[in-house]
């Protein structure tokens, strides 16, 4: 009888102890995701990588506003903004009660700071610099209040702090702690708390369950760099892994239609075309470069090398931007090329060759390795294209290295004379102005196409200091109808983002910005 | 003895200086720099070149070499521009396992070289010998990444059998290790056949056959540890080899090692990251190359 | 490869007749011969053996299975593959031959200097090959190329530096041991320059083990080529070069796996008729040899 007593006390006091009692929440799992680039380091004001700004960034840090799926603003950090003296100033009242992961209080001090760094020249932030470019001061107004100005309108402002890597907001003792770039804890306000990063392995966050927002859906996330494809399509197939991205564009159907596994394709701000040295002989005749673009099939283009995974090029911007228009597609019509070519004067030599003047439409098309997914089989359609009208263009696949040093030569230097490029932002003044301006020419910028256009360039400026939405987007919308009819590029197609996950994950976002396409802060695992 | 020894080691320091010195160089030689790449395409002029200045790039060469030779002679090899980490570390991460592929490799190749080298020594001239010379050669015609490539298809995609990739357990060693070794197993092969057959024409061996001993103890006791000495120096030799054939292997299986590293650094222009893998390397290479010059002294009485 | 023996025959390379006749006897060696002529000749002629472009694109045609119209199948941009291998024989061939002659050429003209002048020439030029011999030859060449810039002929020149020390080494051997002959002494004693001496007298006595080796090296070239094509080093995608053939087709494997094991298959083919080939040729050539073989 005694026996039982005691038995039945002990195991009473067993499971009042035990932790798994009523009040701790169920474990609702970690989040496994295989990332298709490395994190290269914990600061993404430091960085451009995408995988800095899209595991980092956006999961440990807030910004002060950010962009919803549509890219619209919303509010975060700031919970209002106005702007005044014609978007040289922006005023932003701060959310109140909020604490960084390591208990320091978030306030004007903390904005000030952040910005202060972010533009600071000697630190070389280059995400960060460009997140707040045109920014000259930051000052604190009241505790919950900051004014921001710069000399010239900030039209972008909100943009560009908006994208994930970009504006992030860190805690200012968590920075200054860090003496050594190497004892750096990213420290942010956001709904995952960092625990630890193995470089080039895994970067694991956990949930952060004092955040001011809606509280994360898992308990763990972890982002393991997987650069090989094959092994991420192995780890989501064998279920390692939740999520993954870059799924290899001609294994998507093969995925989706496995039981348990979901692929979807995303489009993004940026797009992929053909830049075409305008101020090389062969190109500076705007009807060659209308002529070649009809020889440019980009519907096969995309359906048979990209496999679907893309979008015809019918702007020099992406759909994704709010300021996009279908200005015009050049139809793929080797008949017309020809004809447009033979009325500019360029006629075919003996070897098939044109030429007018006696410089022959020669080029070779040069294609970073590994950058873009098909890019060299795209090159290689378009360089054959061309040749079938006589235009002597050869492919040469270059390593990455070697192509910015290209791309970075002066005009004078410049031996660009087709290269395949990308760009996107989530604004029109960053996404158009560094390709098209004059002022842009590499090294400053990267208008690799050298284009020059004085009715573009006062359009670019003007957009630059529109702070008004609508006036925004009728100036841009003129910008893209010029660029399209002037051609200085060879349009291909909109990038799209091919992402794979278990069935059992809800709740992933996409935002279709620049920096950053997946957003799992509300992900959950369902059993 | 000792002397030799000593001598031996003298002599790899000016070729280690000269190892340094061409890579120092031939990297800086390559167009691009890794201020170019760590500042992407976005930066300005101005904040790439204060770059360089920070990661020291822009100091004379020999300033920038000699800091180099010193540093690496007390054991810093400098920190990866990349990530920020100390370069030994990650070095120490990654070595390991390219050693262990090379090794397991090394480990295949002997235990399918030498009996089918035996094979065909004993059996000389007839059906098996040819045969066993073909297989060899077949191992050696096939390239690492081919092996590769047929085994991930057929051994893991198509059947299952083993993972496709990975590197925590045995089983993602066995494809990349079979892959890399298969090439020196012509090799042994050949060499065995050739020093054993030699040997077993000696009249030692006639003798012990004549004392009657049976064919299998002639063999292993008295004609295979003398055949197996040029067989040691291949086999320093091919490891050495391995090390710079892994970069397929490890290619092709997304093995963490050190070629698959030093490839990707040299695509960064990670200066400090190269330099310091290409010294370990070569000091692994020399250091198998002298190992091997002197097992072959010790082993072979001649020498002495 | 093979630890050939050095040389320790004077006189010229065999007469033609004695190793032929030993050649006829291995048929492995025949298969081997008879093979690379086959590859060979489809290389020379592989513009009139079909009908099809081996590099314009033709997106419509392409994922076809081997069968029908497609003797072997098309890739992923829908060019047929017959055609881009056989016309990759010749880029493989000459690639594999090329960089064997850049070693050739810089290799031993080192290791005859290093051999016969001895002393300070010697102890430079041997310690420069040591260097390059640190290296593991893949590495090297992937740097060499990572300098020159992407294309073929970088290729070759980068492939080709690898194999200097090979070559170096072994000339240098044969110049050692060849320099004390009797006729060397003579025409020293006579008044020959040293240059005159070693490109007349000596050079000729190591043209036996070069042969050999070069010939059991064409193997590994070509194989090294392949491999830089595999990790993308080639500049043209569009060149019909087996490794980069074979690396492109990696991504479809599961899908088509006949892009990538077409090439694949090719480069085995061709290295192992070369080594069937060499070998037997080696052992024709190897005095040691001759007599016993049971």
């Amino acid at each position: 009888m005694i026996r039982l007593f005691v038995l039945c006390v002990t195991l009473a006091l067993l499971l009042a102890l035990s932790p798994d009692s009523a009040s701790a929440p169920a474990a609702r799992g970690t989040l496994t995701w295989a990332l298709h680039v490395a994190i290269d380091r914990l600061d993404p004001s430091a960085s451009f990588a995408l995988a800095t700004g899209m595991a980092v960034g956006r999961n440990i840090f807030d910004r002060l506003v950010e962009h919803d799926e549509r890219l619209n603003i919303v509010p975060g950090l700031a919970t209002q903004w106005s702007s005044s003296a014609g978007g040289r100033t922006w005023t932003f009242r701060l959310r109140q009660g909020v604490r960084f992961h390591d208990g320091t209080p978030f306030n004007a001090d903390a904005v000030v700071f952040n910005v202060q760094r972010a533009i600071d020249p000697q630190l070389r932030l280059f995400a960060g610099t460009f997140a707040w470019s045109g920014v000259r001061s930051a000052r604190k107004v009241d505790e919950f209040t900051v004014e921001i100005s710069g000399e010239q309108p900030l039209a972008a402002l909100l943009n560009n702090i908006a994208d994930s890597g970009l504006g992030v907001i860190m805690s200012p003792t968590a920075v200054q702690r860090a003496r050594d770039p190497r004892d750096f804890v990213p420290t942010g306000t956001g709904p995952f708390k960092f625990v630890s990063w193995v470089p080039d392995g895994d970067l694991t966050l956990e949930a952060n369950r004092e955040y001011w927002g809606p509280p994360a859906q898992v308990d763990r996330l972890v982002i393991r760099a997987t650069p090989t494809t094959s092994t991420r399509v192995n780890l989501l197939e064998a279920g390692e892994a939740d999520l993954i991205t870059q799924v290899p564009i001609h294994d998507i159907a093969r995925l989706n239609a496995l039981r348990g596994v979901e692929v979807a394709v995303r489009p993004a701000t940026s797009w992929t075309y053909i830049a075409m040295n305008t101020s090389k002989p062969q190109f500076t005749d705007v009807r060659v470069r209308r002529a070649l673009n009809h020889l440019v099939d980009k519907r096969t283009i995309i359906e048979k090398v990209l496999f679907g995974v893309g979008r015809v090029a019918d702007s020099p911007i992406g759909s994704a931007y709010r300021a996009h228009r279908s200005v015009k597609v050049y139809q793929y019509d080797p008949g017309l090329a020809r004809q447009l070519l033979e009325e500019a004067g360029w006629r075919a030599g003996p070897d098939g060759v044109r030429s007018r003047d006696g410089q022959r439409l020669a080029a070779t098309l040069w294609v970073p390795v590994g950058r873009f997914p098909g890019g060299a089989e795209m090159a290689q359609v378009v360089a054959s294209a061309l040749r079938g009208v006589g235009a002597d263009v050869r492919v040469q696949e270059i390593e990455f290295a070697a192509y910015l040093a290209e791309l970075r030569r002066g005009p004078g230097e410049s031996r660009i004379e087709l290269v395949m490029a990308g760009w996107g932002t989530s604004d029109p003044d960053t996404g158009l102005r560094p390709v098209l301006h004059s002022e842009s020419w590499p090294p400053r910028g990267n208008n690799l196409a050298f284009y020059k256009n004085p009715q573009i360039d006062t359009l670019l400026d003007r957009g630059a200091a529109a702070v008004d939405p609508s006036a925004r987007e009728q100036i841009y919308g003129r910008v893209q109808e010029i660029i399209m009819d002037d051609a200085p590029w060879l349009f291909l197609t909109e990038r799209r983002e091919a992402v794979g996950w278990r069935s059992h994950l809800r709740g992933i976002r996409f935002i279709p910005s620049s920096a950053g396409l997946i957003d799992v802060r509300q992900a959950s695992l369902s059993r | 003895m000792t002397r030799l020894v000593a001598r031996r080691v003298l002599r790899t320091v000016p070729v280690l200086l000269g190892v340094s010195m061409l890579i120092f160089l031939s990297i800086r030689l390559i167009p691009g720099d890794p201020a170019l790449i760590l500042a992407g395409d976005r930066a300005t002029g101005e904040m790439i070149e204060q770059l360089r200045t920070d990661l020291g790039l822009n100091r004379p060469l020999s300033t920038q070499y000699a800091i180099f030779v010193t540093r690496a002679l007390a054991g810093d090899l400098g920190v990866s521009i990349r990530t920020e980490q100390p370069v030994t570390m990650e070095l120490m991460r990654r070595y390991p396992l390219t050693l262990l592929l090379a090794g397991a490799a090394m480990l295949f190749s002997v235990a399918v070289g030498l009996p089918l080298g035996i094979l065909a020594a004993v059996h000389r001239g007839r059906w098996i010998d040819k045969t066993s010379v073909i297989v060899a050669l077949l191992g050696v015609s096939a390239p690492t990444f081919l092996v590769g490539i047929i085994l991930q298809l057929y051994v893991a995609v198509r059947l299952g059998w083993l993972p496709v990739t990975g590197s925590t357990g045995w089983q993602h060693l066995l494809l990349p290790a079979i892959s890399l070794g298969i090439f020196p197993v012509a090799n042994i092969t050949r060499l065995l056949r050739g020093s054993l057959a030699d040997v077993l024409g000696e009249d030692y061996v006639r003798t012990a056959r004549a004392k009657g001993l049976p064919e299998s103890l002639v063999i292993l006791r008295h004609a295979l540890k003398p055949a197996l000495i040029p067989a040691v120096t291949i086999v320093g030799l091919q490891f050495g080899s391995m090390l710079g054939a892994s970069v397929f292997a490890e290619a092709v299986f997304a093995w963490p090692g050190l070629g698959r590293y030093l490839v990707q650094a040299i695509g960064y222009r990670d200066y400090p990251v190269v330099q310091g893998a290409v010294l370990m390397m070569a000091l692994t290479y020399v250091a198998a190359n002298a190992t091997v010059d002197l097992a072959y002294g010790w082993l072979d009485p001649r020498i002495r | 490869m093979r630890i050939a023996a050095t040389a320790e025959r004077t006189d010229a390379a065999p007469a033609p007749a004695r190793w032929w006749m030993y050649l006829r006897r291995d048929r492995a060696g025949l298969v081997g011969l008879v093979l690379l002529g086959g590859i060979i000749a489809a290389a020379i002629a592989s513009p009139h053996i079909t009908r099809y472009d081996p590099l314009e694109p033709s997106l419509s045609e392409a994922f076809q299975t081997p069968g029908g119209g497609h003797v072997l199948g098309t890739d992923q941009l829908g060019r047929d593959l017959f055609a881009r291998v056989i016309a990759g024989a010749r880029a493989s061939l000459l690639s594999g031959i090329g960089a064997l002659a850049i070693s050739l050429l810089i290799g031993v003209p080192i290791g005859l200097v290093s051999g016969y002048a001895g002393g300070t020439w010697d102890d430079g030029l041997m310690a420069a090959v040591e260097v390059l011999m640190s290296f593991p030859g893949v590495l090297l060449a992937i740097l060499a190329i990572a300098v020159l810039g992407p294309g073929q002929r970088n290729l070759i020149l980068a492939v080709g530096l690898a194999s200097i020390p090979v070559f170096a080494r072994l000339v240098r051997g044969s110049t050692l041991a060849l320099r004390e002959q009797e006729y060397v002494t003579a025409a020293r004693a006579l008044g020959a320059t040293p240059s005159r001496i070693a490109i007349r007298h000596v050079l000729p006595g190591c043209i036996s083990p070069i042969v050999i080796t070069a010939v059991l090296r064409i193997g590994t070239t070509i194989v090294t080529v392949a491999g830089l094509g595999f990790l993308g080093l080639g500049g043209d995608p569009a060149l019909p070069e087996w490794g980069a053939m074979l690396s492109q087709g990696q991504e479809f494997l599961r899908r088509a796996p006949h892009i990538a094991l077409v090439p694949g298959v090719a480069i085995l083919l061709t290295v192992l008729s070369v080594n069937l080939f060499g070998d037997a040729f080696a052992d024709a050539l190897n005095p040691r040899l001759q007599p016993n073989r049971r």
